[in-house]
């Protein structure tokens, strides 16, 4: 038996060409003198070849995120080399500034500590929470991922590279097929399609494309909620796929509302022709929507009806219609707004919305709207919001 | 040696050349190449995966603190590995010495000091595929697990994805054609590997 430090490679190289099917006569007689050489060496090389093993292997490669791991490698990087950096005049000066710290440190610490049972003792220090701002990740096609600049609202794709709306390039896309923008809770972003397709994401919400259209058709996939102005082009139907329904559409603007935790998939057409095609049950019919129709899909129903398509989309012009909604789902659209959680009492009635509000205000200002209807708050510090019913004295 | 060849060749020493001048780039396009790979072989030495993460960022922080000169890719990949099984057993031991379970520390010391070279190759090939499969575009990627890992027929693929049956075959064509784009040494024996595969299945 020969190990040594060539062999790894070599026989890797020759099992990945025997996975192939294309070894040639020559290497298949010297793996399986390798094989043959211990029972271990058949062993490995059973495994190899097996698909269960190899499926496992994969699934456990899946779970692997490379870069948040390189993010905490990187860290660790930058810090050995600070501390190599550290002259050693410069020691006596920290050491000094360190005491100096540390007793201004100590001075804060206390007066935080009484301020806190202040605070405590006070109770209703107000805690509120600000709206969503522009907040998205690009996850590409060959694993990395980049934060966009919250300072920028919109960015645009093409297959040379992707930068924001002033020009400054993130990324060249030389050996990218697809992308997938995400925004978080909290957070929601512009985006320009390689075809010039404009997309507008709500909070909590993605879309995922490929970086050049080719075929017959302009295929995305998006989770949430977006809004879009699709590119007029008749040889290449723009479809938008999402977990209950296809979308085929010429050149069109419409919204498309897919948030799993609301009962069905609104699609609103403001100008064009859009055919909606459910994926929920194989029985349910393709439909067409006109202007100012609004389809919603279920696990086993289409319902069309005519709406007014300004206020379905009065997310995009910074405004929440909450006309005819009930508390639950304007619960729901608050919490991907402000990024919070949202408890609500089991006695607290599902009352029923009126009008809508501004999306920039702070949440508490939106909260007041509760107050009308024997419905009282609390927030915390940790993001939580509590909805009680009002108990009159 | 042909002129694509050397065109490849000069492209490693770039790298390696970047590396040595502790380009923080250069090193983390070698871990993303490779730290999955490590993972799954840090993962041989009886670790749960967050330990097994935990050995691999371990190794890479060592081979970047180190300042050796690599004379190949080859040469810090294999570097990689015997930095990652000097961390994975540097950790058994601190186990034992922690919990003073020898049993269970020999036991697993039985099952890897007889094979580590056996385990480097297992991680080798099991990392090459997943790379070459990655590299799929989202729809072809699935295509594909479900083909071959699975061993699902067009049909299944079909009825699963809920998208035709020619859909299928083009999203495996498609794949194809993918991975001749994407023909570096290493990715080129896989395509063909996965090339196979279709053939194999393409007529399920």
């Amino acid at each position: 038996m020969h190990l040594n430090k060539e062999e790894a490679p070599r026989i890797s190289f020759l099992i990945r060409k025997k996975i192939n099917d294309n070894l040639t006569a020559f290497e298949a007689e010297e793996l399986a003198s390798w094989v043959s050489a211990s029972s271990r060496n058949e062993e490995l090389y059973q495994q190899c070849l097996d698909k269960g093993d190899q499926k496992k292997a994969f699934e456990y490669l899946e779970k692997i995120h490379v870069a948040s791991a390189w993010k905490d490698v990187k860290e660790q990087l930058n810090n050995t080399e600070r501390q190599i950096e550290k002259p050693k005049i410069g020691r006596l000066f920290a050491y000094i500034a360190a005491a100096c710290l540390l007793v201004f440190g100590s001075i804060t610490l206390i007066t935080q500590w009484y301020q806190k049972i202040d605070n405590q003792d006070i109770a209703n220090s107000p805690i509120d929470y600000k709206p969503a701002n522009n907040q998205a990740t690009i996850k590409l096609s060959n694993g990395k991922s980049y934060t966009l600049d919250n300072n920028q609202e919109s960015v645009s794709i093409n297959s040379t590279s992707i930068a924001y709306s002033n020009g400054q390039e993130i990324t060249s896309t030389d050996d990218i097929t697809s992308a997938e923008i995400h925004t978080p809770r909290g957070g929601y972003y512009k985006i320009i399609l390689p075809d010039g397709t404009k997309a507008q994401l709500n909070a909590a919400s993605s879309l995922s494309y490929p970086l050049t259209f080719s075929g017959n058709k302009r295929e995305v996939s998006i989770t949430g909620e977006v809004y879009f102005e699709v590119t007029p082009n008749k040889k290449q139907p723009f479809v938008v796929q999402s977990k209950q329904q296809e979308i085929e559409v010429l050149g069109t603007t419409f919204n498309i509302n897919a948030y799993e935790a609301n009962s069905g998939t609104k699609t609103t057409l403001v100008e064009g022709k859009v055919k909606v095609i459910p994926k929920t049950n194989k029985t349910l019919l393709p439909t067409i929507l006109q202007p100012g129709q609004q389809s919603v899909i279920t696990t086993n129903k289409v319902f069309l009806q005519e709406i007014d398509s300004k206020s379905e989309i009065a997310w995009i012009n910074g405004k929440f219609n909450f006309d005819g909604k009930k508390l639950k789902e304007v619960m729901q659209e608050l919490s991907r707004w402000y990024d919070i959680d949202v408890i609500i009492d089991h006695d607290v009635p599902n009352i029923e919305f009126f009008g809508g509000t501004f999306r920039n205000n702070n949440l508490s200002t939106i909260l007041t709207l509760l107050e009308h209807n024997d419905i009282t708050y609390t927030l915390s510090t940790d993001k939580k919001l509590f909805i009680k019913k009002l108990i009159k004295k | 040696m042909n002129s694509s060849n050397s065109k490849l060749f000069n492209e490693e020493n770039y790298l390696l050349e970047r590396l040595a001048q502790l380009d923080e780039d250069a090193f983390e396009y070698v871990f993303e190449k490779y730290y999955p790979r490590l993972c799954l072989y840090a993962s041989s030495f009886g670790t749960d995966q967050t330990l097994a993460e935990d050995i691999a960022k371990e190794a890479f922080i060592k081979i970047w603190k180190s300042d050796k000169n690599y004379k190949s890719l080859e040469h810090l990949k294999n570097s990689l590995y015997q930095s990652t099984k000097q961390v994975a057993l540097n950790k058994q031991l601190a186990l034992k010495r922690s919990i003073q379970r020898e049993e269970y520390f020999f036991d697993n010391q039985e099952q890897y000091e007889d094979s580590p070279l056996h385990q480097i190759i297992h991680a080798e090939v099991m990392g090459e595929l997943y790379a070459a499969i990655q590299k799929l575009p989202e729809q072809a990627k699935m295509v594909v697990i479900l083909s071959y890992l699975e061993g699902k027929t067009n049909q299944e693929i079909a009825d699963e994805m809920q998208i035709s049956l020619q859909t299928v075959k083009n999203y495996k064509l498609r794949a194809i054609k993918q991975l001749r784009s994407i023909l570096t040494p290493e990715t080129y024996l896989i395509f063909l590997s996965v090339y196979k595969i279709f053939e194999k299945f393409s007529l399920g």
